[in-house]
């Protein structure tokens, strides 16, 4: 969000919110990155969680469904035949298949909070939060029509109060609910098109998550496997240590009276026991308009998106690869170059402004001697022309060892600027993916000791893989690479959220002292300085 | 943190992930209806009668004036709201006006609530009215009931036979 908001009581309402959330969820995600690693931390891959905890609901529904018998008469008993007399098999997976439900929901409202909290929801991100909300309504009617099926009491009141808060409509002219007014209304047709629509809103929801997965480059479907195993484990295990049960048979003539709520389906159902059902239909739309409004309040203002210069621009299609939001495409030349066959076509309803498509650019090069230093492709607001000039006035700081420090702005390099340490000096970029390799290069041969690349914590980049990419980078396991005349003890990259300033001057202690070693053991920053080539 | 202190510190959070999933997919439990109390549906969709025979302002003459085929009256689409009253014990249970739905009025009135009383015997009068030319009610029903815990009693209307069924 944009500061032109600051006076907007909205604004600060859920900016104090998120400060809050964030605070939360950073210190969870820290001591899961001890754990577990930052490879393996589930907060990272929560939205692959759901997926997983899908792929889990299919295969042993896939198997209830071969024992579920679908007349009303006897869906019951074929529930508890697997529950008891194949409880070995058939008892877990139908377990499992309640637990995985369970986890899905949890992972998926995790995974919205952690949007949420992290700002990672508005702007060009809003199209996977407005396609991601209806979602998790899509699961619990599902989980909630799966219940129905065992048609014990828990069935029978979920079915009746469900249609009587649909009956409160003034729409509906004959009460729905009449259906359930005793056991003979109650037919197998009924029944039937309840599992059709049980089957059935699933494969809906699967395409709706890969809509919602359709504006990323490399979207994180799967987790790891060490994760998906451990999460399997665990919900097996809990399988076994607790088998779901069925509540009595439904009997239409008898009131059920206590109900062992599923609380992660059925908290909406409490609320009915206690306020009008206007009451709660109130809450559950404003819920989720509020939500679905969300991005919009305020709306981001959104960064001019990156432009291309076709007098440099190769079509080397570096850029398209880089994208993480797809929002790059090749196409045939426009500008009647013959050397070329193909330029970079910014989508700029994609664009997010992360500028990783800079970083990723052969061109985007700071030594050359040009008037006006433009890059084949680069943001408007920030091209390499005014991150150059950064470095240089950045350079000109008084002081002797300098350690040079390119931060990114979501994660702990948004304190780069700010850093009250003598001998560090530094700028912001918007990722660090947008940092392309040969101004660590520039800022050493300005003088710098040694440069520093900060990005957001490791698996959890804001531009989703900009630490990703940077890292590779200047590991020279892509392209472009970091020169390899940089000796490789003077160049860092520490990643971390805002939350781990500490750890981030503990990196600099550090890596000045390293390098005031390397400097009084006569070490050198270049190989050219042994004699080798100018990059 | 060394190897094992990581696996045992992995085992945590997936111990609390599923002691968290465990504990909430069935517990606390929800108290619907009391065990030793039973439950009465007071529900049925009725129509209630016309309000006028005619939806037509035009006088004779107006339509003397019109071709023999356009000399027909408009129908009144708008019905009566049921005036409905239930009683049990002699204490009034429900009562109130029911609008007919549709954005004419023209279609039946529905009704459906939901009483929780104390098992055991009851009486129960309900009575309603369906026409706006009847003064009071025209529609009557009482019977006495022992409920047992728990047992759903419906109150319901037959169309057919034009009484209340209270069972």
């Amino acid at each position: 969000m944009d500061n032109s908001h600051q006076g907007n009581f909205i604004y600060r309402f859920l900016k104090s919110i998120q400060f809050s959330g964030k605070w939360l969820f950073q210190r969870a995600e820290g001591a899961c990155n001890t754990v577990f690693g930052e490879k393996n931390n589930p907060m990272y891959y929560l939205g692959a969680l759901t997926f997983f905890s899908f792929y889990i609901l299919f295969i042993s529904g896939v198997y209830v469904y071969i024992f579920y018998n679908t007349e009303v008469s006897s869906a019951y008993a074929s529930i508890e035949y697997l529950t008891h007399e194949q409880w070995y098999l058939g008892g877990v997976m139908r377990s499992l298949h309640r637990y995985a439900s369970d986890a899905m929901i949890v992972t998926m409202v995790l995974h919205l909070l952690r949007r949420f909290f992290n700002d990672r929801y508005n702007g060009g991100r809003a199209f996977s939060w407005i396609t991601g909300v209806p979602m998790l309504w899509m699961v619990l009617i599902t989980g909630l029509l799966g219940y129905w099926l065992v048609w014990d009491q828990m069935a029978q009141f979920i079915a009746v109060r469900t249609f009587e808060w649909i009956d409160w409509l003034p729409i509906i002219a004959e009460p729905t609910a009449r259906n359930f007014l005793s056991n003979a209304h109650m037919t197998d047709t009924l029944f039937r098109l309840l599992v059709v629509t049980h089957l059935g809103l699933p494969l809906i929801l699967m395409a709706a998550m890969l809509i919602h997965i359709n504006r990323l480059h490399h979207p994180k479907v799967n987790p790891p496997r060490p994760l998906a195993i451990g999460m399997l484990l665990a919900l097996l295990a809990l399988s076994i240590a607790k088998p779901a049960l069925s509540h009595a048979p439904a009997d239409l003539a008898v009131a059920p009276s206590v109900i062992n709520f599923d609380w992660f389906y059925m908290a909406v159902y409490a609320l009915m026991g206690s306020w009008s059902m206007g009451t709660v239909w109130a809450i559950v739309v404003g819920a989720t308009a509020f939500a679905m409004l969300l991005p919009w309040l305020p709306p981001k203002k959104r960064e001019p998106a990156a432009v291309v210069d076709l007098s440099t621009c190769s079509g080397c299609n570096l850029c398209v690869l880089d994208c993480p939001y797809e929002a790059i495409r090749l196409e045939p030349r426009s500008d009647g170059n013959t050397r070329f066959t193909q330029e970079a076509r910014v989508i700029e309803d994609k664009c997010v402004s992360c500028g990783i498509c800079t970083g990723s650019c052969p061109y985007s090069v700071p030594f050359r001697r040009t008037e006006k230093l433009v890059s084949a492709i680069e943001m408007p607001h920030f091209g390499i022309q005014k991150l150059r000039d950064d470095v240089i006035t950045a350079m000109q700081q008084p002081g002797e060892q300098k350690i040079f420090v390119f931060g990114c702005s979501h994660g702990v390099g948004k304190h780069v600027t700010k850093l009250d340490k003598p001998g560090v000096v530094g700028v912001n970029v918007e990722c660090s993916g947008m940092l392309p390799p040969s101004f660590v290069d520039y800022a050493l041969r300005q003088g710098a000791a040694g440069v520093v690349v900060t990005g957001c914590r490791e698996g959890d980049c804001y531009h989703r893989l900009g630490n990703q990419f940077t890292g590779e980078r200047l590991n020279r396991e892509r392209k472009p690479e970091l020169s390899h005349k940089v000796a490789p003890e003077r160049v860092r990259l520490f990643m971390g959220a805002e939350a781990d300033k500490e750890e981030l001057y503990g990196e600099l202690e550090n890596f000045h002292s390293s390098l005031a070693a390397l400097d009084d053991g006569g070490d050198i920053r270049h190989e050219e300085d042994k004699g080798g080539s100018r990059v | 943190m060394n190897t094992l202190g990581r696996y045992i510190g992995q085992g945590v959070v997936y111990l609390i992930f599923i002691a968290f999933i465990g504990y909430f997919s069935t517990s606390p439990s929800y108290l619907h209806v009391p065990a030793d109390m039973a439950l009465i549906k007071f529900t049925f969709s009725h129509a209630g009668k016309r309000i006028k025979e005619f939806d037509d302002t035009r006088t004779k003459e107006e339509m003397a004036k019109l071709p023999p085929q356009l000399r027909t009256k408009k129908l009144s689409r708008e019905r009566t709201s049921l005036e409905v009253e239930f009683e049990m014990d002699g204490q009034m249970l429900f009562q109130k006006k029911i609008l007919p739905r549709g954005l004419s009025h023209d279609l039946p009135s529905p009704i459906y609530e939901r009483f929780i009383v104390p098992a055991g015997e009851h009486h129960f009068r309900v009575r309603m009215n369906d026409d706006i030319h009847v003064e009071g009610f025209n529609y009557f029903g009482e019977k006495s009931v022992t409920l047992a815990p728990l047992q759903t009693m419906i109150v319901d209307f037959d169309d057919i036979r034009n009484e209340f069924v209270i069972d």
